[in-house]
């Protein structure tokens, strides 16, 4: 294997870190597989592989990539829900510290579980159905101590109505509530403690584009008042153009490319970007793309990926290198990351809508 | 973006027969009993599914999209009950004037003729494609089974019938593919299965129920791109379910817009791009990301939600969230589903003042 995942112009130094928020540097996650009946044998499988990125404080950073690519892996390493392998996770503290997270027991990273929280993709199955709203909205400030019973009352109510539901919801159970209404009970939990990075797997997907339409505009409201940075994990490349500053393509645990939306979407310089853009349904029925489809196959197995670069056997304009040599991550514009060999050769073409 | 008048039409198929009706869906009722109320799920839906076209059903959640499409194959279980209608079906294998027409409703439910109607002429696609495939059979001995329940062939025959329809909708290694249990395909291939199976009986109707909803855009596509050129070459035709407007100007002719069990618009996929007529449907493409005016970095919504099944509001059902609410008029009477611009149709009193 080729590939040491590469550290890009920014600096792991904390001091570098202006006004990011987050800077996460090399990250990776390898989980253990066993498989085979009779030779037991493990391998790995790099769900995450060397991903670096940044955030500045009071901005989305969205990441993209179809399911299989690691989003969900990143963002669990991030909160730490799930341990990394390897890398480090720079977080700046309300204070204006900087700690590595990656390096923090789960008993040292208490404190900084406040400041950082997390939206499930599912709002179906993401609330307790046994608790109350109520409940579910002030279990982080009952486990942190925060307040007594009146004053969580009145957090709670407070936060009810930031979300748009009405405080007398407190006292009813989650199945009383559609998924657009259950997706603001989690959003309200998700800020009871004032985080400052809140972690968002997909948390719009399952709603009706009109109920996800209202979940958007809430979360964009809450960052323009409260300056929240979010990491906004999402498969609708519509949706991440509209809300993140920043965006991250990924593919197979990898970064593809790296860009603002809207750089990202007329103009890619990935092969990966451009496939994910011509895959989405058009807008207009004269604007068919039916007969023009380019993205065949599937995204491989992380446990046993392609030589070279990950995406050659899907990709329409892989040569004999790109079957050989792994790709690194370089920045061709300020701000603009890709990992394609033939960037500079290619005109690949993005989309006005 | 301005809406290009030189519009090429690329959403005409060629057309061997004038239109034929293979399904006639009229004055649809099917209700829910709970304990909240009658949640009248489908409400009065009437409307056609012509031979080699798709007619596309959009709406939000709960709209009643799927008890529409389960109740055309008597598929509705209690609570639900099925309380009017008709669902004409003509088999043109028959013959063609000849053609005799059945009412799927008034089959005796549970009897082999409905049985020989679902998953025989008409197959149903879901978005969940386990509820297809049961998990302790192979994929390849479950479609030996279906085909061999509506073809009286061999087990070879019907064998190599499942591998080439394996084949046919991109499934990789099919001979191979055919001995995996579901459990070991991915999400994409379990649907490239699902639509083997519901298309090696060569229905002349499918019924897609949000097919690619949850799919990576990417296998969305692929999907989509199988089932037109499926459709291209067997001239069946699709009833296409979805709340994604953007699936719908890729793969339908033409679009029932429904709210709360009830038809608002229905119209080709051109005019109803090109011209929304509902207030209702007007709303659903301006929430649609990329697409509306977007201000101080917020998205169009429509107000308020859908309301509750078994309270609808009286009068027009969307008044409470209109923006062109007409108060005395819309909170009073109920529109009717009227001819507003040539075949287009909607029911709103902007384009017919309630008495
Ligand atoms: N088994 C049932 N018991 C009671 N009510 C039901 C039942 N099945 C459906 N309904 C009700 O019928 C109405 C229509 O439901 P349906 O599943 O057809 O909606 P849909 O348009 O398919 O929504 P979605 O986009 O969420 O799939 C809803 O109000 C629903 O709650
Ligand atoms: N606990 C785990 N054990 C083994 N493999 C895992 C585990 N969690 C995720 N993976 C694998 O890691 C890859 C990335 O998964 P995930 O992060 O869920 O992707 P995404 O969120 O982009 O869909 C997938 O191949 C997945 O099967
Ligand atoms: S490196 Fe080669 S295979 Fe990879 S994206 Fe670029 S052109 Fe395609
Ligand atoms: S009838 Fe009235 S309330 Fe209903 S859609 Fe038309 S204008 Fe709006
Ligand atoms: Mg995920
Ligand atoms: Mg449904």
């Amino acid at each position: 294997m080729t590939s040491e995942s590469v550290p890009i112009t920014q600096s792991p130094d904390p001091n570098d870190m202006d006004d990011d928020v987050l800077n996460v540097v090399g990250l990776k996650k390898y989980f253990p597989v066993t498989r085979g009946f009779i030779r037991r044998h493990t391998s790995m499988v790099r769900a995450v592989d060397g991903l670096t990125f940044s955030i500045k404080s009071g901005e989305t950073l969205g990441i993209v990539g179809e399911s299989g690519c690691g989003k969900t892996t990143a963002s669990r390493c991030i909160v730490r829900s799930l341990e990394p392998t390897e890398g480090q996770i720079w977080f700046r503290t309300a204070a204006g510290d900087v700690v590595d997270l990656a390096k923090l027991s789960q008993s040292q990273m208490r404190p900084f579980r406040r400041d950082i929280q997390f939206i499930f993709q599912d709002p179906y199955t993401s609330l307790n159905p046994r608790m109350t709203i109520f409940e579910i909205i002030a279990e982080p400030l009952v486990v942190n101590n925060v307040g007594n019973r009146r004053e969580q009352e009145d957090r709670v109510s407070s936060l009810l109505r930031r979300v748009g539901l009405a405080p007398e919801y407190m006292k009813r159970y989650p199945h009383a509530f559609s998924g657009g209404q259950r997706q603001r009970i989690g959003i309200a939990r998700a800020l009871a403690l004032n985080p400052r990075l809140i972690v968002a797997d997909e948390p719009v997907s399952a709603l009706d584009v009109s109920v996800q339409a209202q979940v958007l505009n809430l979360m964009a409201d809450l960052q323009s008042d409260l300056g929240i940075a979010y990491v906004f994990v999402a498969h609708d490349l519509r949706v991440v153009r509209h809300i993140c500053h920043r965006v991250v393509v990924m593919y197979v645990g990898r970064v593809a490319e790296i860009g603002n939306p809207d750089d990202l979407f007329r103009a890619p310089k990935h092969p990966y970007t451009e496939a994910l853009i011509s895959s989405l349904p058009a807008i207009e029925p004269s604007k068919r793309k039916r007969g023009t489809m380019s993205l065949s196959g599937e995204v491989p197995n992380p446990a046993n990926p392609p030589s070279g670069c990950f995406f050659h056997p899907r990709c329409p304009y892989a040569v004999e290198k790109c079957r050989v040599e792994a790709p690194e991550v370089r920045e061709i514009e300020p701000g603009r990351f890709t990992s394609c060999h033939r960037t500079e050769e290619l005109e690949l073409v993005g989309s006005d809508d | 973006m301005p809406k290009t008048s030189k519009v090429e039409d690329k959403t005409n198929k060629s057309d061997k027969h004038p239109e034929r009706q293979v399904l006639e869906i009229r004055d649809l009722h099917t209700q829910f009993s709970t304990h909240d109320g009658v949640v009248k799920a489908v409400d009065g839906v009437s409307f056609d599914v012509i031979e080699g076209k798709t007619v596309g059903i959009v709406g939000e959640s709960g709209c009643g999209k799927s008890v529409l499409a389960r109740s055309v194959l008597q598929l509705i279980e209690h609570p639900g009950q099925i309380v009017g209608g008709k669902v004409l079906y003509r088999d043109y294998a028959e013959g063609e004037e000849a053609a005799s027409q059945n009412d799927i409703l008034a089959l005796p439910s549970g009897g082999s003729e409905i049985r020989s109607i679902r998953g025989g002429h008409i197959s149903m696609i879901f978005q969940e494609p386990m509820s297809s495939f049961s998990p302790v059979h192979t994929i390849g001995n479950q479609m030996v089974e279906a085909l061999r329940l509506h073809k009286p062939i061999s087990k070879v025959e019907a064998n190599e019938q499942a591998v080439d329809w394996l084949h046919r909708v991109g499934m990789p290694n099919p001979s191979e593919r055919i001995r995996a249990y579901p459990h070991e395909l991915s999400g994409g291939q379990l649907q490239r299965a699902m639509i083997a199976l519901a298309l090696s009986t060569n229905p002349s109707v499918l019924i897609a129920d949000e097919p690619t909803t949850g799919l990576d855009v990417t296998t969305q596509a692929q999907i989509l791109e199988l089932l037109g050129s499926l459709q291209e070459e067997q001239g069946m035709a699709m009833m296409f379910i979805t709340h994604d407007l953007g699936v719908i100007a890729e793969i339908a002719d033409d679009v029932l817009v429904m709210y709360l069990g009830r038809v608002v618009e229905e119209a080709s996929v051109t005019q109803l791009f090109q011209s929304p007529q509902h207030p209702y449907t007007k709303a659903l493409f301006t929430s649609m990301p990329g697409t509306g005016e977007i201000e101080d970095n917020r998205l169009p919504t429509i107000k308020g939600s859908v309301p509750e099944p078994h309270s609808r509001p009286a009068g027009c059902f969307f008044h409470p969230r209109c923006d062109s609410f007409m108060s005395g008029t819309c909170d009073i009477a109920e529109p009717e589903l009227l001819a507003v611009n040539g075949q287009q149709k909607a029911s709103c009193f902007l384009y017919s003042e309630g008495e």
